[in-house]
């Protein structure tokens, strides 16, 4: 690993949030609702908890083989074919999760921005413009993740504060009324929201305090699902939950009926889905540099850019592949839920394990 | 070439005369001295270079003042004549000797007189230098209401003297190097030693050992010729015309240099929130200077997405700006035959006629164009209904909001840019603004100044939070009790903590 990269624990915090906080915060109150009705919180808060053991894993493995990135751990561990194996799931799952946002994207632009340019179009432009940054180095990477975090957080504050004067606090009661035997379907679907943070793994070993890695990162998904928890119940004081169950993005439905103080603007959705190309530039930004780093590592090249600007075409074919959104969401989203899991669930796990195997074994 | 030099004073001239061949600023001046034996010398200087009063009062007449020739002929037995002559006949303040060809010549272009002697292994160099050079002037670019107001000129011997009255310090190091092969320009670093990062030091060392170029005219081409990324449109040092901010930003553990021949010295390293600070800041009160700096960023909004936004609000969104805006928008495009973006960059295009103009020919003709270009060309061109109202009304304030900017290339290359952004609201409408963002947002922070972020303190480490009471606003000085972070300065307090004297 290059010794001159560095990064520190408040970039990492922020790449988690930015890297998370993409797409799915949209649209989360509609899928939740649709499964869960109003007890869709339970989902975000049992995600919320799920992942903090996962963090733990993570810095663990680091904290175990320090001076090492994360595939000369793996590598070590694992030993290369087994290695190669799970990283091929874990570059899928960045690919699709890649390819799955650019879509969702060109469809939000095209609905509220730009309704005569061709969808193929915008995802062409929007692919383009993020390899920039994924051929980059990760503390670029980082220092992006960091730029936006204060950005979404104010989003979030200045959402909340918007719909407040509509809002209407009793649509939240009655709790634990849904089916809860929908509750794990939940879950999975939460978890697409919650993609992202696994790639920490490309940025822990630079860090420069390591020791306080594990507690800011573990405060960003703290951040995360408070912004996940309160735009739900915002949505929920806004609509009815029918209404939510009709809406794709629910949330840029919001930001259509607010109207700014003194009428400088009317309809701010269109201002939000420009804003949130940015958020959604800066999810989609290390997705795609992890998985170029993950292709330069298994076929061990020295630099990663030539993948990136090879996986362009690949995420423009996979993202213009469905014909539709539910589409998408049936095929791709599966096989990325599925993917995603082995990744962020099973790598580390397996790493910490053997690890502690290997460790025992040679004592 | 012959390393040293020689003892005999006629072979010396001669390699002179064959070096300076045709160079007839060169004059040397023969003389002869002594009662009992008789001792030829000779002084060499570059016409102009010198102060001609001084060599002729001090140092040829007490050559030849009788005393001196009296007590060289006595002398001239028990010690050497060059050992008599450093001693008791020159009574110029600065002399040394050398014996290497090399420094020789490279002193007497520099403004040194050379003094030979025959018979004598070395050669006696009086310091001499005196050049035409203009006065210490007030800064043309960097006025302030209050504060100093002297401003560097192109002498570098005067310019590390106003920075060295500020510091008054055994700690600040004034390191001179020479950089060019033919121009041998004299660079001069300055840092308080035990404040520097040595790291950023060791790097512009480095760098400053690497450039071989010919000649380095001014501190621009130097300030190319170190910065991290040659190819990007923005400025990643900072340069200043005042001695007051060179002296405030080495107490912050930054590096000032110093090119001879060049008015603006340079700083580094830079960063954007450095670059949006303006040495005004420091001298007014906290309240005024924090609201100015929050302008300033809405300066840069303003210049690099006003034109850009009215592009792709008109042509894409208008149900996203209020109904009676919008019919107010429409009627008064009614008449215009062009669509947004070429009206917008007519007007941009015309704007940059007039500044570069108005740049190239200062004083009253100056003044002119600005009336004649701002005034009558935007009145002429609604009345003819080329462009619309609104459209000269962003024009006007993107060119006011750029001159904001303290920075001149910062902002140069963000209204080149906001080029590029009007033709990408053109055809992308807010997305493509969006997109824009993300290609420049990430330009911006691939880049270093030496290794620190440039986007530092909005985008660095992380660990230069606390800069942020120095750049997006200024808090009062009692506040500032810690140096910025990001220069990582050895030694972080700069104050005892102030207490209010109420």
């Amino acid at each position: 690993m290059s010794k001159d990269l560095k990064v520190s624990h408040i970039q990492i915090r922020g790449l988690i949030v930015s890297s998370v906080i993409g797409v799915g915060i949209l649209s989360l109150p509609n899928i939740l609702t649709i499964l869960l009705g109003k007890d869709g919180w339970i989902a975000i808060l049992t995600i919320g908890l799920i992942s903090i053991p996962l963090l733990w894993v993570i810095n663990q493995v680091f904290k175990e083989n320090p001076g090492k990135d994360f595939f000369q751990i793996g590598r070590e561990t694992l030993g290369k074919p087994i290695f190669n194996l799970l990283l091929v799931s874990l570059f899928g799952s960045l690919l699709l999760y890649c390819a799955s946002l650019s879509r969702i994207l060109g469809e939000m632009v095209k609905a509220f921005l730009l309704s005569n340019t061709p969808v193929e179009v915008i995802i062409i432009v929007f692919i383009l413009a993020t390899s920039y940054i994924a051929t980059c180095e990760i503390d670029v990477i980082c220092r992006a993740g960091y730029f936006m975090y204060p950005i979404i957080i104010g989003f979030a504050l200045i959402f909340v504060l918007l719909a407040l004067p509509t809002a209407d606090f009793t649509n939240i009661l009655p709790a634990f009324q849904g089916d809860l035997t929908n509750l794990p379907k939940g879950i999975l679907n939460t978890f697409f929201s919650f993609a992202g943070f696994e790639l920490i793994i490309f940025a822990v070993p630079y860090a420069e305090d390591k020791k306080e890695v594990l507690k800011s990162s573990m405060l960003a998904i703290l951040t995360i699902t408070i912004i996940y928890l309160s735009l739900f119940f915002i949505t929920l004081t806004q609509f009815t939950v029918e209404e939510i169950q009709n809406q794709i993005f629910p949330v840029l439905i919001i930001a259509k009926n607010v109207d700014l103080p003194g009428y400088f603007l009317q309809n701010l959705d269109g201002f939000v889905v420009a804003i949130w190309v940015l958020v959604i530039f800066a999810s989609v930004g290390p997705s795609y540099y992890g998985s170029g780093k993950i292709l330069s590592e298994v076929f061990s090249t020295k630099s990663h850019k030539n993948f990136i600007w090879l996986l362009a075409p690949v995420i423009y074919f996979i993202a213009t592949m469905p014909e539709n959104m539910i589409q998408m969401e049936r095929s791709i989203g599966r096989i990325r839920n599925i993917l995603g899991i082995i990744s962020i669930i099973v790598v580390p796990a397996l790493i910490y394990i053997v690890g502690i195997l290997r460790r025992r074994l040679s004592k | 070439m012959p390393k040293n030099i020689w003892n005999s004073l006629e072979k010396n001239l001669q390699h002179i005369r064959t070096l300076f061949v045709d160079c007839d600023d060169l004059v040397i001046r023969e003389i002869e001295i002594g009662d009992v034996i008789r001792v030829k010398m000779a002084i060499v200087f570059i016409d102009g270079l010198i102060s001609k009063d001084h060599i002729s009062e001090y140092a040829i007449a007490s050559l030849l003042s009788e005393e001196e020739i009296k007590s060289l002929s006595l002398q001239g037995y028990r010690t050497t004549i060059l050992e008599a002559i450093k001693k008791e006949g020159l009574a110029t303040a600065e002399i040394s000797e050398k014996e290497d060809w090399d420094s020789i010549i490279n002193l007497i272009l520099s403004g040194d007189t050379l003094l030979l002697i025959d018979n004598s292994e070395k050669a006696i160099i009086i310091g001499s230098r005196g050049w035409p050079s203009r006065g210490i002037d007030e800064p043309k670019t960097e006025s302030v209401i209050r504060g100093p107001r002297e401003g560097f000129t192109e002498v570098m011997k005067f310019n590390t003297a106003l920075v060295r009255r500020r510091i008054k310090d055994t700690k600040l190091k004034i390191k001179i190097h020479q950089v060019g092969r033919r121009s041998k320009t004299d660079v001069a670093v300055m840092y308080i030693d035990d404040i520097v990062d040595q790291k950023l030091l060791k790097e512009l060392n480095k760098r400053l050992k690497d450039i071989d170029i010919d000649a380095v005219l001014d501190s621009s081409i130097l300030e190319n010729l170190i910065e991290d990324n040659y190819l990007s449109p923005f400025p990643q040092l900072e340069n200043t015309e005042r001695p007051d901010s060179v002296a405030a930003s080495i107490y912050e553990g930054r590096i000032g240099i110093i090119v001879d021949n060049s008015p603006f010295a340079l700083i580094i390293p830079g960063t954007i929130g450095t670059l949006l600070q303006s040495s005004e800041d420091y001298y007014t009160r906290w309240f005024e200077a924090s609201v100015v700096r929050v302008t300033r960023i809405a300066a840069i909004i303003f210049a690099l997405l006003a034109s850009p936004l009215y592009v792709a609000m008109t042509a894409y969104h208008p149900a996203m700006l209020p109904s009676r805006l919008t019919y107010s928008l429409a009627a008064s495009r009614l008449n215009v035959p062009f669509p947004a973006v070429i009206e917008a960059m007519l007007m941009e295009l015309t704007m940059e006629l007039l500044r570069e103009s108005g740049t190239r020919i200062s004083g009253p003709i100056g003044t002119t164009i600005g009336i004649v270009g701002g005034l009558i060309i935007g009145q002429a061109a609604v009345e003819a209904g080329i462009v619309s109202p609104l459209m000269i009304i962003i024009v006007a304030i993107t060119t006011i909001a750029s001159f904001a900017i303290p920075s001149y290339e910062f902002s140069a290359a963000l209204r080149i840019l906001k080029l590029g952004f009007i033709v990408l609201a053109a055809i992308l409408g807010l997305y493509g603004i969006a997109i824009g963002l993300i290609i420049l947002g990430t330009h911006l922070l691939t880049l270093n100044s030496f290794g620190i972020p440039f986007t530092s303190p909005y985008s660095g480490l992380g660990i230069e939070d606390g800069d942020i009471k120095d750049t997006l606003v200024k808090a009062p000085i009692q506040r500032l009790w810690l140096r910025p972070g990001f220069t990582h300065p050895r030694n972080k307090k700069r104050m005892k903590r102030g207490k209010k004297n109420e």
